[in-house]
């Protein structure tokens, strides 16, 4: 799947992905963007380059795992563009694509509460600090400060929270995914 | 009233919010029902790896509802709440057919039924500070105000995904709804220009700096129009104003919930409200209280 004009298709025909053929290029999108200075590629580059066709540098950024979803893009685009949308839908497409985009921190943080809500249903975030802190060790130390503090606070879950029967739950979220 | 209750996966290690909206509630005679069993909504993650997922996620939490015979779901956390608002519109909204066949709705509900659930209904989801505040009745907030309040300046902070262009209705880059509510309590609500500025969100661990950033001028806008207290409605927004803060250093202004406050001005006892779970202190906020408190009474 890593032909360019594959890829480009498999946007175009993503859900909402034939709408940046609306785009206009104004750049209110990178403008409102509170992670631009994060992103090698804001919103409105990365719709220039799909629609160049340079697909290659499209599944190589690593833009799309700094988006917060806060929707200031979506919110402003005179097109009418669900930006945000789109960045969830890129996400998908590189994790498709099968790319071996280079580890990027954002994109690991992603994989750590993924692989939480698969798992047990919920979210606890000492566990998620906790998967993120094997990929990336000194983030997870120089956290412990902070956790220390909170914890005194009673503000630190230990226990992992979980469903019932987390296992039918992540049947359910498999058999969808097939 | 009684409502189901999803109180995602931040509620309770929140700084208070858990306490304080459940001794709010109780004065307003507001039952919220913990939906059993609940599952966590996909935040911003899920959606980034299927978009049936993210939907079935919603889904399950609303068959689980309906379950228990409601129709409206309060939630307290921005995250939650766009995240089911979005995935209800494509449920109970989008008639279209998917490239796999069927509806969304048909194909979430045979996986459903595996779990012995099932959707018929549609479900509302509502933010808990949209039914809290149409509540209050006119009495509860007469009975509540007190002039002395304000002396007390306070920067509402909406956050980002609280007033999306979705919501019918809502004003997403200026609201005023929260500063009139804590007016009509007697609150001077200041005016600032980062109410719906992004926080950092999830984005604050992996790139800490830049969270920093965002903070800092959000911090800056509620310090320049002389803010007492910012006040959140998300669990997310107040961990991130509150701890970035406090690693910035000295001083720092409170963040609190607004239920905290509405608690204060309903009278109820600051640790009953879990005040002093916050990192930076809102000690100011409290002794203010106190201290009118004390010069009406004598």
């Amino acid at each position: 799947m890593k032909d360019n004009a594959n890829l480009q298709t498999v946007f175009y025909n993503s859900e909402s992905g034939s709408k940046i053929h609306k785009c206009i290029q104004c750049g209110t999108c990178s403008a409102s963007c509170p992670m631009a200075d994060a992103m090698d590629s804001g919103p409105r580059s990365l719709f220039a380059l799909i629609r160049d066709g340079k697909m290659d540098d499209v599944i190589n950024s690593s833009s799309p795992w700094m988006c917060t979803s806060c929707y200031n893009c979506t919110n402003r685009c005179p097109q009418q563009i669900p930006v945000t949308e789109l960045m969830y839908g890129l996400k998908r497409l590189i994790t498709a694509s099968g790319e071996k985009t280079r580890s990027n921190r954002a994109r690991d943080l992603h994989r750590s509460f993924s692989s939480s809500i698969s798992l047990f249903g919920r979210v606890t975030e000492s566990v998620v600090m906790a998967q993120y802190s094997i990929r990336h060790p000194l983030a997870g130390i120089s956290s412990l400060p902070l956790a220390a503090q909170l914890r005194k606070r009673n503000r630190v879950e230990l226990n992992i929270q979980r469903l019932k029967h987390p296992l039918k739950f992540r049947r359910s979220l498999k058999n969808l995914r097939k | 009233m009684k409502y189901a209750f999803f109180p995602g996966c931040a509620h309770d290690t929140s700084a208070g919010y858990k306490e304080s909206l459940d001794a709010v509630c109780s004065r307003l005679e507001i039952e919220l029902v913990e939906i059993t069993d609940w599952n966590c909504c996909g935040a911003t993650i899920t959606a980034g790896e299927s978009r049936i997922s993210s939907i079935y996620l919603a889904a399950r939490s609303f068959a689980l509802s309906e379950k228990m015979g409601f129709t409206d779901i309060l939630t307290g956390c921005n995250a939650c709440y766009t995240t089911l608002r979005k995935s209800a519109d494509i449920i109970f909204l989008d008639k279209k057919e998917t490239d796999t066949g069927g509806r969304q709705i048909d194909i979430v509900n045979k996986q459903l039924l595996s779990e012995g659930l099932e959707l018929t209904r549609k479900i509302n989801v509502r933010h808990v500070m949209d039914v809290l505040f149409s509540t209050t009745s006119d009495m509860v907030l007469k009975n509540s105000r007190n002039i002395f309040f304000s002396h007390i300046n306070i920067a509402c902070y909406y956050g980002c995904q609280y007033t999306r262009p979705w919501i019918e209705g809502r004003e997403s880059e200026d609201p005023q709804y929260m500063e009139n509510f804590l007016e009509s309590l007697g609150f001077n609500a200041i005016h600032h220009s980062a109410k719906t500025a992004c926080c950092g969100a999830a984005g604050a661990m992996p790139n800490i700096s830049i969270a920093q950033t965002l903070v800092r001028r959000i911090m800056e806008c509620a310090r320049k129009a002389s803010a007492d207290a910012v006040v959140t409605i998300c669990p997310l927004c107040q961990f991130n104003l509150d701890t970035l803060q406090s690693q910035q250093g000295t001083g720092g202004i409170p963040v609190l919930f607004f239920t905290q406050l509405m608690g204060l001005c309903f009278g109820i006892e600051p640790e009953k409200l879990g005040m002093e779970k916050l990192l930076v202190s809102s000690e100011n906020v409290i002794k203010q209280f106190q201290h009118h408190k004390k010069a009406v009474e004598s």
